[in-house]
């Protein structure tokens, strides 16, 4: 079990991404976004899988494409098309705070395991939610599996044949299987001692390595705000 | 033994699941300290029985439970779950739904931690309950990237965590190969030696466990019907087929090569059916095949053999056009390139839930032929018949028995008449006697020149079906062969009743390819 970054340093780290994606001038997103990336490979990566996967870049790369066609004033053309080049930046500033937005998140929910997520929600009042989502982010793998099976059945038995058919059998099959799944995991925590009715002691959420975290980010702040890139 | 003795007491115990029985009058002392196997065939009670005695069956909507259960002084119908769970330890047969946790420390500190423990002492458990399963060089490995055989032991880890006295494991070996097995009941003993823990197993797998048990209890249609030393259980084989269980009184040979009678020195003259050409196969950044060159005959009944993370599955879904391979050919005979995939091949999942998607039987078998326009209505009464589901036609295919599942999700394969079809793991949660009989079907259809793929650790199967074994390990083929049959005579019960077409089976599938 590691000692640091706890839930409580993490909880301060999505804060204090949010406010600085919220004030930042553009100018200073790039300095951030190493920040998180920093951030993200101290707990070991994990929590970076989005960039890996296509389905963020084409996200992010819709938000850059967009632009210049609904933001800014046209005054590109480009063949038979009016662009707006102050468009495109703003998608560029848009798609930076989007990445650090999105990865600060992943970094710290997928670095939590649902006992820390049970620490750090019943810290900030919400009792409950914590191991529901905790549980929910770990058991998307197995989710998955049973995605992909149920999706290559389909498919192996000409499904794609009747779209409309096979999109609804799989939709139903993968909630049936989720809420199944969601059974299991509760028994299976039942009978190793979690009751969401009790509340046991559990160790501060804020620990003097949090707050020596919470002190260095503030000065990195300062350090962004204040000098000019 | 008197009642005082006792750390699980049940008395005239009946739990009805709506208007089913599926425990009726149950009474039983198990005495602290104890190895207790509870066998029976598929939906005889045993998973009914191990949730009485967690508490966990007063939590199932529609269940009437009658009778008291004592366990270790406590009382699950006035306990909850949860408080019982330091007394009784309760591990599920399916590892990768109780296993919710990021990396494995943990998942073995979050039952201590619901317990309100004091950091030390969750500590102090952890490494506890590392030791005893013997994972603590896995302590720090993400859950998701681990075999079925570790993460078992890492669901038996996060118990004992608990430090309960009783530790009851339901059907825990159903994933595992031999070499994890083994592992698994040494780490069983040894904690009963040790520990002095009362350890409760249900099983199907009667060889395995029987020799480690003080006691073994059948159970049959929700009732007792045997009790008593495993020795004298056991030899009342007229009983245990009867119920449709196995039990060999010899000892498999475990060493896979020894399977093998020779090699395959000449290619059969006909054409494959496939044939697989320095194939590489991977998910992410590991690479789970290499180098693969294989063969695939009409009419040939091949076992794929190997431990957990051999690459078994992998090389399933390569071959079902799953998974693309990184480098290498797959060829299919020119015959069958234009066909589409599910002509081709049908592929059987490991778990039959996850490829039964439609509302009813009759429908989940004829979805395929349908969307292929074939004759969906003629053959489907041919396949409901051969594969035993008439009655159950009308049912909703998640409400059937685990058997009655593998048979459904089968008849909707075979109903596209694929050329080859696959089996992952068929033997997971199936008694022998349903086993037994869905591998007759499978010899069946053999015999018509069905080609079929099985993989499994079961080594009756690769015994008595296979005619040809390929061994896979850790992503290569150490050896491809024809089957050594059983040398000890003995058969199950099924396949002395259908040893002649069993005979003609293997005569056949030598005389071809």
């Amino acid at each position: 079990m590691r000692s640091w970054p706890g839930p409580g340093s993490h909880l301060i780290f999505l804060m204090w991404v949010l406010c600085l994606t919220a004030i930042l001038p553009a100018g200073q997103m790039l300095p951030l976004l190493i920040t998180v990336l920093l951030f993200g490979l101290l707990n070991g990566g994990r929590g970076l899988s989005p960039l890996r996967r296509a389905r963020f870049w084409i996200m992010i790369l819709s938000i850059i494409a967009i632009s210049p066609w609904i933001l800014g004033q046209a005054d590109e053309a480009w063949g038979p098309w009016r662009l707006s080049r102050q468009g495109l930046f703003m998608g560029l500033e848009m798609a930076l705070r989007a990445i650090c937005l999105l990865l600060a998140f992943s970094v710290s929910v997928r670095s939590l395991s649902p006992g820390e997520m049970v620490r750090l929600f019943e810290g900030v009042g919400l009792k409950g939610l914590g191991f529901a989502l905790g549980v929910a982010l770990n058991l998307l793998t197995t989710l998955g599996a049973t995605i992909e099976a149920a999706y290559h059945t389909i498919r192996l038995r000409g499904g794609h044949r009747r779209p409309w058919l096979a999109l609804k059998l799989l939709l139903i099959t993968t909630i049936a299987n989720a809420l199944r799944y969601g059974d299991d995991v509760v028994k299976a925590a039942s009978a190793r001692g979690f009751d969401p009715g009790v509340q046991h002691p559990q160790p501060p959420l804020f620990r003097r390595a949090d707050g020596v975290f919470a002190l260095s980010l503030v000065a990195v702040a300062g350090v962004l705000l204040l000098h000019p890139w | 033994m008197t009642s005082d003795e006792a750390i699980i007491q049940v008395r005239h115990l009946t739990v009805h699941y709506g208007s089913t029985c599926a425990l009726c009058d149950v009474s039983l002392d198990v005495a602290a300290g104890s190895f207790t196997l509870i066998s029976g065939p598929s939906g005889c009670g045993k998973s009914t029985l191990a949730l009485c005695l967690s508490g966990l069956v007063h939590h199932i909507p529609a269940t009437r439970v009658r009778g008291q259960v004592r366990v270790d002084g406590m009382d699950p119908s006035a306990h909850s779950p949860a408080q019982l769970a330091s007394h009784l330890g309760l591990v599920f047969q399916n590892p990768s739904t109780q296993l919710f946790n990021a990396t494995v420390s943990e998942e073995v500190a979050f039952a201590p931690r619901n317990l309100g423990l004091p950091a030390e002492e969750i500590t102090a458990r952890v490494t506890f309950a590392l030791q005893a399963t013997g994972i603590t060089h896995l302590s720090q490995r993400e859950v998701r990237h681990l075999s079925a055989g570790e993460q078992q032991l890492v669901a038996i880890a996060s118990v004992l965590a608990l430090r309960p006295r009783v530790l009851v494991l339901d059907e825990p070996t159903a994933n595992l190969d031999w070499h994890s097995t083994e592992r698994l009941l040494s780490t069983l003993r040894r904690l009963q030696r040790e520990e002095g823990l009362t350890v409760v197993i249900i099983e199907h797998r009667l060889q395995t466990i029987a020799p480690l048990a003080e006691r073994a209890i059948i159970m049959d249609t929700g009732r007792i019907v045997a009790d008593g030393q495993p020795a004298d259980v056991f030899a009342d084989k007229e009983r245990l087929t009867a119920l449709g269980l196995y039990y060999p009184w010899h000892q498999a040979e475990h060493d896979l090569k020894k399977y093998i009678s020779a090699p395959r020195s000449s290619p059969p003259p006909s054409e494959p059916l496939i044939r697989l050409q320095g194939l590489e196969a991977g998910y992410g950044r590991r690479r789970v095949l290499h180098n693969i060159d294989l063969a695939l005959y009409p009419g040939e009944f091949v076992a794929l053999v190997g431990n957990n993370g051999a690459g078994k599955s992998t090389l399933a879904r390569v071959l079902a056009g799953i998974l693309r391979p990184r480098c290498g050919k797959v060829i299919w005979a020119p015959a069958l390139r234009r066909l589409p995939a599910g002509r081709r091949v049908g592929l059987l999942f490991q778990n039959p839930l996850h490829q039964l998607v439609c509302d009813r039987v009759e429908d989940e078998v004829s979805f395929g032929p349908r969307n292929y326009r074939r004759n969906a209505d003629g053959g489907l009464e041919d396949i409901l018949v051969a594969a035993d589901l008439s009655a159950l036609r009308h049912r909703r295919p998640q409400a059937l028995s685990a058997g009655q599942q593998q048979r459904t999700a089968l008849a909707a394969t075979l109903a596209l008449s694929p050329h080859l079809l696959i089996l992952d793991e068929p033997t997971m949660g199936q008694d022998w006697g349903h086993l037994s009989r869905l591998m007759d079907f499978l010899t069946h259809l053999n015999d018509a020149g069905q080609t079929i793929l099985l993989i499994t650790h079961d080594y009756k199967l690769i015994c008595h079906y296979a005619s040809r074994i390929i061994w896979l390990h850790e992503g290569r083929i150490m050896g491809d062969g024809t089957a050594v049959k059983s040398d000890s005579g003995e058969r199950p019960p099924s396949c002395q009743t259908h040893a002649s077409l069993f005979a003609n089976t293997k005569a056949q599938s030598e005389g071809q390819p």
